[in-house]
């Protein structure tokens, strides 16, 4: 938000903020609903989602802290296993929309040896990987919400239903060598390996986001109240989304808190742009989904935002995918 | 503050956006020749301890671009044209690249970033951009680009230097600001874009101007002088 006296405190940006970056740009490149960037898109899914399974293999076999803890070893099989299928379902997805099987990733491959070279031990070496793995899932979230490709959209849903499980156990492996592994911070050698990565596919031109394929009425306008507040909709059978009343103008988010999954209708509205979610006070602008406030431990991404008309009385919201 | 004749005004409330863009770059052709100057001229004069120093701020600083354009997005999206979302996180991205080929280079010369602390100039170029952007919110991202990107297009012109005085004695210096020099013309076309697309007042073309002459390119050629004064002597 614009303050009239500005402290701008750029030294204390830390590595997880670059993930609004990754879901602004993600969105507008699927919201412009060409197939061709969905390509690109969906291979960088890939290119993370190797980056960390190469990452994560890594740490299975080569630290002796993890593999000689029960508890730790059991848990990095189960993430390792889950990646794993979820890169197949993505190269069955690829191949699908191409008509060739992608083979070995090398620029992924080639950033996972950058990151072993430039790491300064394994702490600093699995934070890059939770990085490039929420990064990832910071990604895959925009398809979720804006892939005009049910396909795609089924693949990462699966994908970003492991948010809350992958967060804590890559904490639970950082924890083995760092303290206090929910505030730890990998090197600028790690970042910048990561998102060098991570957002080289993304155009250098700008891109012209299209108007929604469809609306889908929600509710009627009466049925919230005039000043300000909220109700909850379901669409398409699937998709939670709070409609946000502040005046004479709606705003409709995803419902769900992308913290730790908390139900954004069960929180609170702060007139007239701001949401909490009721179990760890995670604060959002409904306007652009921005964070405005971070809960005290783990960390909240960018809402979806959908565009909102309201005609003869009824509340209707866009979507990007038919 | 910059003061313009009646007809200098005149003449680029005239102009096309486009018109608009050659003329800046027109009016402020002296000041990017001095940037060429500036790495040319440090080049051939300067010994490995003093690269080793320059390199350190320079690596600092592709960290600092990276972190400006993310806290723009993240912070401010609703100011930034969501058309341009994805042309700054390719920007991160090169950013992040140019401090790995930095700091690769800088290990190279048996350097490292140990003990760093970035010269208080060089914090100002970087801090500018959004300080500029937050007094304006209608022209948020204009002035943004009339900061940062300003400062884009002066790095072509230093690299370019860089890249001319480095010669043989050092090709893998000259290999590497070539290199960035690409990116960071792409980097400056983000300014261009932007004006493009905003600069259809006078007010806009105006706040350009003055943003640009009264900050950036005094900013700019302070930290510029003092990174290589202060790497002369290996002070960085």
């Amino acid at each position: 938000m614009v303050s009239a006296t500005p402290e701008v405190r750029l030294l204390e940006l830390r590595a997880f903020d670059f993930e609004p970056a990754m879901w602004y740009a993600s969105v507008s490149l699927l919201r412009s609903g060409s197939r061709g960037w969905l390509e690109v898109y969906a291979r960088k899914l890939l290119s993370l989602l190797d980056l960390s399974i190469y990452g994560l293999n890594r740490v299975a076999s080569d630290s002796e802290e993890i593999a000689s803890d029960p508890y730790l070893y059991q848990t990095l099989g189960f993430v390792l296993t889950s990646l794993t299928r979820h890169r197949r379902m993505l190269l069955n997805y690829i191949q699908s929309l191409t008509g060739s099987r992608p083979t070995i990733d090398k620029e992924a491959l080639t950033t996972y040896r950058n990151m072993v070279e430039v790491s300064s031990g394994w702490a600093d070496f699995i934070a890059g990987c939770k990085l490039a793995l929420r990064l990832l899932i910071t990604a895959a979230r925009a398809g979720v919400f804006y892939a005009n490709d049910r396909n795609l959209r089924m693949v990462l849903t699966a994908l970003i239903e492991r948010d809350y499980e992958y967060n804590t156990y890559i904490d639970d492996f950082l924890g083995r060598y760092a303290p206090e592994p929910d505030a730890f911070q990998p090197s600028e050698a790690v970042v910048s390996t990561v998102l060098s990565l991570a957002m080289s596919h993304f155009p250098q031109e700008p891109v012209a986001e299209q108007p929604p394929l469809r609306w889908v009425e929600v509710c009627r306008e009466d049925e919230i109240p005039a000043q300000s507040g909220t109700k909850m909709a379901v669409m398409d059978g699937w998709l939670e989304v709070l409609i946000v009343r502040s005046g004479k103008e709606f705003y409709a988010v995803e419902n769900v808190c992308t913290h730790e999954g908390g139900w954004l209708s069960d929180g609170l509205l702060y007139p007239p742009h701001m949401v909490s979610c009721i179990d760890h006070l995670a604060k959002f602008d409904v306007r652009t989904g921005e964070v405005l406030a971070q809960p005290h431990h783990g960390l909240a991404r960018p809402l979806a935002t959908f565009p909102v008309k309201v005609e003869g009385g009824k509340v209707f919201v866009g979507l990007h995918f038919t | 503050m910059v003061e313009l004749p009646k007809e200098e005004i005149e003449k680029i409330d005239r102009m096309t956006p486009a018109e608009f863009v050659e003329y800046f770059k027109s009016i402020n052709k002296p000041h990017f020749d001095r940037h060429y100057r500036y790495g040319y001229e440090w080049i051939t004069k300067a010994d490995r301890g003093a690269i080793i120093s320059w390199l350190r701020q320079g690596t600092w600083n592709e960290w600092a671009a990276a972190a400006v354009v993310a806290k723009l997005v993240k912070e401010y999206a609703e100011y930034v044209d969501p058309e341009f979302y994805p042309i700054f996180a390719r920007q991160v991205a090169d950013e992040a690249r140019h401090w790995l080929l930095r700091h690769r280079l800088l290990k190279r010369y048996g350097g490292s970033m140990e003990g760093f602390t970035p010269i208080e100039e060089w914090v100002r170029v970087f801090e500018l951009p959004l300080k500029l952007a937050l007094e304006r919110p209608d022209f948020f991202q204009l002035r943004f680009t009339s900061a940062l990107q300003v400062v884009e297009w002066t790095s072509v012109s230093h690299h370019r230097g860089v890249e001319d005085g480095a010669g043989d004695r050092y090709p893998e210096i000259r290999a590497l600001f070539r290199e960035l020099l690409d990116d960071e013309l792409f980097h400056w076309s983000i300014a261009e874009r932007t004006w493009l697309k905003m600069c259809n007042t006078l007010e806009a073309k105006l706040d350009v101007i003055r943003i640009t002459q009264e900050y950036t390119l005094p900013t700019i050629d302070a930290a510029r002088k003092k990174r290589v004064e202060l790497s002369m002597e290996h002070k960085i």
